[in-house]
């Protein structure tokens, strides 16, 4: 059932098994878990079933850090939330991803890859791609096209798989709107989480239309599922009775901020020998889909083998391959030419950019802070976003794009020129309209939010879903591993509720 | 474009838009450390014995190759401001490779062969940012000094 909450009585309130708040990837995923499951749900959306401009204005907030884009410019409050603007980019976090690096602060998921294995499978069919299918030597029969090897052992090929990219307001309406146990109620806002007497169990979610209703829905289970500022940005608000906000008492709610940063071109291959690097092209394969096949767009990414990462003690990332025609001048005081004349037995005259896509390490000062003197028009404070990269991180970049050179010098493929400035890496900055790590999973009460079941240390029947509990990033674009996430707490409530 | 965006986002989106669209001259803007304007050649004159591997080094780089060559072993020398017979140690292993080859060819051959265990080894050398293997970089020095 969908309804609007403009249409409900102030002072209303719904009940339900489970209230989700947050109509994206991550809360119609559960909901349609849940309800398969005999739940009955509430899922609130701010939104609509279209842009509403002053509904998009919710989200605005400042930046003190690194220039993002704009806080209302990447995350969509609508129903069927960002996944009506996403790329589709897909690809599960990598094993070494969840282990704790000691090169790296704070890294160490709870839970591992094999936990999470199957619900990558069931996400897949989420975001309508094939079977769970990420072995390279498989995909790349598959594909007919060859990857590159290279005798360092250091060299990775990976890939990306492609969305179609699902939808989710659309492909998924149907099904929630004749589903007799889901309300998918529209235009409402989490306003507040006040807690019951003890503190440690939520009581209700608090809720307000831009239009002045106001309501309240109470549950057996609530889960925040509202984007990796929003869900901060709402415990932090909640702050009547406990002046941390909510199920802060780690101190970290809105703390570790991640993005990927993205350093797209920072590196010019110099390509010697002629090479079939289609692999590495965005390209349609067929792929097995049960009993039978679907299409599914891929594009072959480099990276270095994770034993190598852990190494040298570098970051995760992945870079893409585009054609470049590079100038004079464009690669510092040596031009690409003057390398290539210089490199022997030479037959191409190819030059590609790296696009790199990297993790950052968690850095307790990458944050959000509530702005109490400038409100939404909700009465909610707006956030800051003080978004950090350690220039360890940019460090550890300039010495993974050197190892690059270095694999595809010896597999006697050119050469490898990076724009550096002493021992870092020099580039823009881009984001890539990633929120992650505000609500950081941990064992350790003392360091995070959530548990490994995604529920938050502090309150007994408050969870988290989305990318906010990401303990730290990888170098895989965050949907795929958010639908995963979904499905596995939506398989717990299941659990804990049935 | 999101029509529903106020003007200040707009403008910045459009500002990183053409970041992204521009990433190459935005990089080259501060890719360099304090890059040196001109190669010029060594100050001292090489060791004498220096000019024993030019025949050597004409056939590895061919003629095509030496100029560049020349620019890039000089840029390497010049920024880490070593002397002529500073360079021409550097150069020690690259000699070591030739002088126990049985001929020219098989000379090139080995250092071929070394430039490509540098790789494997990731002995590589940053020069202006470009990764090279040390070998070649010892080369490119040597006929700088020659």
């Amino acid at each position: 059932m969908l309804v609007d909450a403009n249409e409900l009585s102030t002072g209303a309130t719904l009940s339900a098994d489970v209230c989700i708040a947050g109509a994206g990837a991550a809360g119609i995923t559960m909901a349609l878990t849940l309800q398969n499951a005999g739940l009955d749900v509430i899922l609130l959306e701010s939104g609509g079933l279209d842009d509403e401009p002053n509904t998009q204005a919710l989200y605005r907030g400042t930046m003190s850090g690194i220039d993002t884009w704009e806080l209302d410019s990447h995350r969509w409050r609508l129903f069927g939330g960002s996944t009506s603007r996403w790329a589709g980019w897909c690809r599960p976090l990598d094993a070494s991803d969840f282990a704790e690096r000691p090169y790296i602060p704070d890294s160490g998921w709870p839970i591992t890859l094999d936990d999470l294995l199957p619900y990558y499978a069931r996400a897949h069919a989420r975001v309508e791609l094939a079977d769970f299918l990420w072995d390279l030597d498989e995909m790349a029969a598959i594909s007919g096209r060859p990857v590159i090897e290279s005798p360092c052992g250091r060299l990775r090929t990976s890939f990306f798989q492609y969305s179609p990219p699902t939808r989710f307001g659309t492909r998924y309406r149907a099904e929630l709107e004749s589903a007799e146990n889901v309300r998918v109620v529209l235009h409402s806002n989490v306003r507040n989480l006040p807690l019951e007497s003890g503190l440690g169990r939520l009581s209700r979610f608090e809720c307000a239309t831009l239009q002045g209703v106001r309501f309240a829905v109470e549950a057996r289970a609530f889960v925040l599922a509202m984007g990796g500022i929003e869900n901060a940005r709402v415990l932090l608000a909640s702050n009547d009775q406990i002046s941390e906000g909510v199920a802060n008492s780690s101190g970290t709610v809105g703390r570790y901020f991640m993005e990927h940063p993205h350093y797209l071109g920072v590196s010019t291959w110099v390509l010697s020998r002629p090479t079939d690097l289609a692999f590495y092209d965005r390209h349609s394969v067929t792929l097995p889909m049960g009993d039978t096949t679907r299409r599914v767009r891929i594009q072959g990414v480099l990276g270095l083998e994770p034993e190598v990462l852990e190494d040298e003690g570098l970051l995760n990332f992945t870079a893409s391959l585009s054609e470049a025609v590079v100038g004079p001048g464009e690669t510092g005081p040596i031009d690409a030419e003057q390398v290539r004349s210089m490199v022997r037995d030479r037959e191409d005259e190819r030059i590609y950019q790296l696009n790199v896509r990297a993790e950052q390490s968690p850095r307790r000062g990458s944050r959000i802070t509530l702005r109490p003197d400038d409100k939404d028009a909700l009465g909610m404070p707006r956030v800051d976003l003080d978004w950090q990269v350690h220039e360890d991180d940019t460090r550890a970049m300039r010495r993974a794009m050197e190892l690059i050179g270095s694999c595809l010098g010896a597999a006697g493929l050119g050469r490898v020129w990076t724009s550096t400035r002493g021992d870092q890496l020099s580039w823009t900055t881009l984001p890539g309209g990633h929120h992650m790590g505000t609500l950081r999973m941990t064992s350790d009460p003392e360091r995070g939010v959530v548990d490994a079941n995604s529920r938050c240390h502090d309150v007994d029947n408050l969870y988290i879903s989305g990318s906010a509990v990401f303990t730290t990033g990888g170098a895989s674009n965050p949907t795929l591993t958010i639908v995963a996430l979904a499905e596995r707490l939506a398989d717990h409530l299941v659990q804990e509720l049935g | 474009m999101n029509p529903m965006k106020p003007d200040v986002a707009l403008a910045r989106r459009r500002f990183l838009q053409s970041v992204a669209a521009n990433l190459s001259l935005i990089g080259i803007a501060s890719c360099t450390d304090e890059p040196i304007r001109e190669v010029s050649g060594p100050r001292e004159p090489p060791p004498p014995e220096a000019a024993s591997y030019a025949e050597l080094l004409e056939l590895y780089f061919g003629a095509d190759g030496l100029a560049d060559a020349d620019y890039i072993g000089g840029y390497y020398a010049q920024i880490e401001r070593v002397s002529s017979s500073e360079a021409f140690d550097y150069t020690s292993s690259a000699r070591e490779i030739v002088d126990a080859a049985k001929s020219l060819e098989a000379a090139v051959s080995d250092l071929e062969d070394q430039v490509t265990a540098d790789f494997v080894a990731a002995r590589v050398v940053d020069v202006a940012g470009w990764t090279l293997a040390r070998t070649e970089v010892e080369l490119c020095v040597l006929w700088w000094l020659i």
